[in-house]
């Protein structure tokens, strides 16, 4: 089998390690066999045809012009690939970028984002920066480190991706629940820093699974380089949860 | 009368603290809290104030000034490496300043850390400005680079004379636009050639700030780098070669910076003195330093941040023997880990410090091996020791694990030497 995962906006959108989602992702299904091609989408390129899977990774808050410039360009076709059963991953600002819309403060101008999720997100917030630990949408542990200075809002009906306390809250939405992240059938988006799917690999395992339902195919057993890296990531949650006081 | 006060009591403090082995910052605050004042009323009396920041690289680029400008017989004020904050720079002036509160200096150096720029400037505002570069640094510290850009922005908005920065660095030069009227913007040079040879490059922050478009002369443009040497070219274009502390292109931009505020702000600059003061720095501390325990050399490789760590880990061309990593909270965030290039580096033997997990999920995605997790620092060192091999251990290590490292081999001395 062979997957197509596309890199959007490296060039751009690449702080603090967020890429790694897509290395973890890649990596992942390189070890059950497949071949998975990554490819770079950067400013100025050309879109080719809708991929299995999208990374979006963080940015700082001086991309947010360039990189919704480049995003409003690519709108049709990017919608488009959403709607062709392409998968989505977004980090921070990336995340953001594929809500609503994206303004530097409550009450600067918008960006419009690729409107793939309700959220819309006003940057220059409070800012957390602290390591968070909670669960996720079907109730297993996360952990990550939140740096974040966002204030998003949503509709309520919107699924959070993780349950846990957010120091500056700033996740206006979910039920009132205490949370942050979005996630729908092929999206998840999240503002915990940099390779949130390292840590939390049943996460991606979620993604991957999805993505080889599209071709019929069940997520595999777990190899031993699998076992191995999520037996690292659940000390290093566990590590996390410890350090937050946590049993 | 309360500036003598504070000095009384922030010399006994120093006396104190000092017969316990105890810190530096606490006489300094304490001198602030009684007069507030402090370094206006004392640094700001000498004719010159320089200030040096910007993200790596101030505590080499201010001690290359530093060197350069005593080279010339000018006697200079300066805190010690790495006291870059208010406290730092107050205890600074009680090491040196007479009970009347004059300091027997022609000029004032002083390395400012970026975030406490605003701060020192609104009580002492410097006449130079050296900005090293702005880059991706700290951001469970800063959030991003933007926020470090708009601080030293501050700064350069006090800066009475001159700024002095990296034209390569395009969101420095648009500090320019921030400079008050009279105040000029100087710049240095880096050749293409010399940029496309290092694989990271400056690893300057891309940040969209109003692009200024600089049309004086460099003062000074860097040719070549060669090992621990430089080739710089004057404004005439005569060509120097100066000794550096260490291999690599940062300290080849920080010397170009160094020596081009030494060149303004010395009357008659000898570049033969400059680039000799400059040739007997000694390595910079912590980089590359190697320290011993149990009979078994421990080569220091710091992890600070991507930029600089790329850099430290290019110093490493071949596999090593024995590679350790100890990182732990003075890391709280090491997210970045998963934009490093780890070059030769095939296995971890031994990983340590409360991040060792997050590491070993790392190297795991990477196909690096890892052999044990051991979480204490002193007994992973015991272990260590043990391991059979001739070469030092590769140690990566963050600052705080440095220091323990350092104090558990013994070497007791507090960073900068006094």
């Amino acid at each position: 089998m062979s997957i197509t995962l596309v890199r959007l906006l490296p060039d751009t959108l690449n702080l603090n390690g967020s890429l790694g989602n897509a290395e973890v992702l890649a990596t992942r299904m390189r070890w059950w066999g497949v071949d998975v091609t990554v490819t770079d989408v950067n400013r100025g390129d050309k879109l080719g045809d809708a991929p299995d899977l999208v990374v979006i990774g963080h940015g700082t808050s001086s991309m947010v012009t360039p990189a919704g410039a480049e995003l409003d360009r690519w709108r049709d076709t990017l919608r488009g690939w959403a709607e062709s059963g392409t998968h989505w991953f977004g980090a921070g600002l990336g995340g953001d970028l594929l809500g609503e819309s994206v303004a530097l403060d409550a009450t600067a101008p918008r960006t419009p984002g690729l409107g793939l999720t309700e959220v819309h997100t006003a940057l220059r917030a409070n800012r957390a920066s602290t390591e968070v630990s909670g669960l996720d949408y079907r109730g297993r542990e996360v952990a990550g480190y939140l740096n974040d200075a966002a204030l998003r809002e949503t509709s309520d009906a919107a699924p959070l991706l993780s349950f846990l306390p957010v120091p500056n809250d700033t996740w206006q939405g979910g039920n009132g629940e205490q949370g942050e992240g979005v996630h729908s059938e092929r999206l998840w988006a999240t503002a915990v820093s940099g390779p949130f799917l390292a840590l939390n690999p049943h996460v991606a395992d979620d993604i991957i699974a999805s993505v080889f339902a599209g071709r019929g195919i069940p997520l595999p057993e777990l190899t031993e380089a699998h076992s191995r890296v999520d037996s690292a990531a659940e000390t290093a949650r566990a590590w996390i949860r410890s350090r937050l006081g946590g049993a | 009368m309360r500036l003598r006060l504070a000095i009384v009591i922030g010399r006994l403090v120093r006396s104190l603290a000092r017969a316990r082995g105890g810190g530096s910052a606490i006489p300094g605050r304490i001198a602030r809290i009684i007069y507030p004042k402090l370094l206006d009323h004392t640094v700001g009396a000498i004719g010159t104030v320089v200030f040096v920041t910007g993200s790596n690289g101030k505590s080499t680029t201010t001690g290359m000034l530093v060197a350069a400008l005593r080279a010339h017989g000018l006697k200079v004020f300066t805190n010690p490496a790495g006291s870059n904050l208010p406290q730092g720079l107050a205890s600074a002036v009680l090491a040196d300043v007479s009970s009347s509160g004059s300091l027997d200096a022609d000029i004032a150096v002083l390395e400012v850390d970026e975030a406490y720029g605003p701060i020192i400037s609104s009580e002492l505002e410097p006449d130079h400005l050296v900005v090293t570069n702005l880059q991706v640094d700290q951001l469970n510290r800063f959030g991003e680079p933007e926020r470090v850009w708009e601080m030293i922005r501050v700064v350069a908005e006090r800066t009475h004379s001159t700024l002095t920065v990296n034209r390569r660095e395009p969101a420095l030069l648009s500090l320019a636009h921030s400079l008050r009227p009279g105040a000029s913007l100087r710049t240095v040079d880096v050749t293409d050639a010399v940029i496309q040879a290092h694989p990271f490059g400056l690893a300057a922050a891309d940040i969209f700030a109003e692009p200024y478009s600089s049309d004086e002369t460099a003062t000074l443009t860097l040719e070549a780098v060669d090992a621990a040497r430089a080739s710089i070219t004057d404004s005439h274009g005569a060509s120097h070669s100066v000794g550096l502390p260490g291999e690599g292109l940062h300290y080849a931009v920080d010397a170009t910076l160094a020596l081009s505020a030494a060149e303004l702000l010395v009357e008659r600059f000898s570049w033969e003195r400059a680039t000799e003061a400059l040739s007997q720095m000694p390595p910079v501390y912590g980089r590359g330093e190697t320290v011993t325990f149990s009979g078994r050399e421990f080569q220091l490789v710091m992890q600070k941040n991507l930029p600089s760590m790329q850099v430290n880990l290019r110093g490493i061309t071949s596999t090593p023997e024995r590679v350790w990593v100890a990182v732990d909270e003075g890391t709280p965030d090491p997210s970045w880990l998963f934009d490093l290039d780890l070059g030769p580096i095939t296995h971890v033997d031994v990983l340590t410090g409360s991040k060792a997990w997050q590491w070993a999920t790392f190297l795991g995605y990477r196909g690096v091996s890892v052999g044990e997790v051991i979480a204490d620092t002193k007994k992973a060192m015991v272990a260590l020791a043990a391991h059979s091999g001739r070469e030092p251990v590769t140690s990566i290590v963050n600052y705080e694990q440095m220091m323990k490292i350092r104090r558990i081999a013994g070497l007791m001395d507090l960073e900068g030497g006094s």
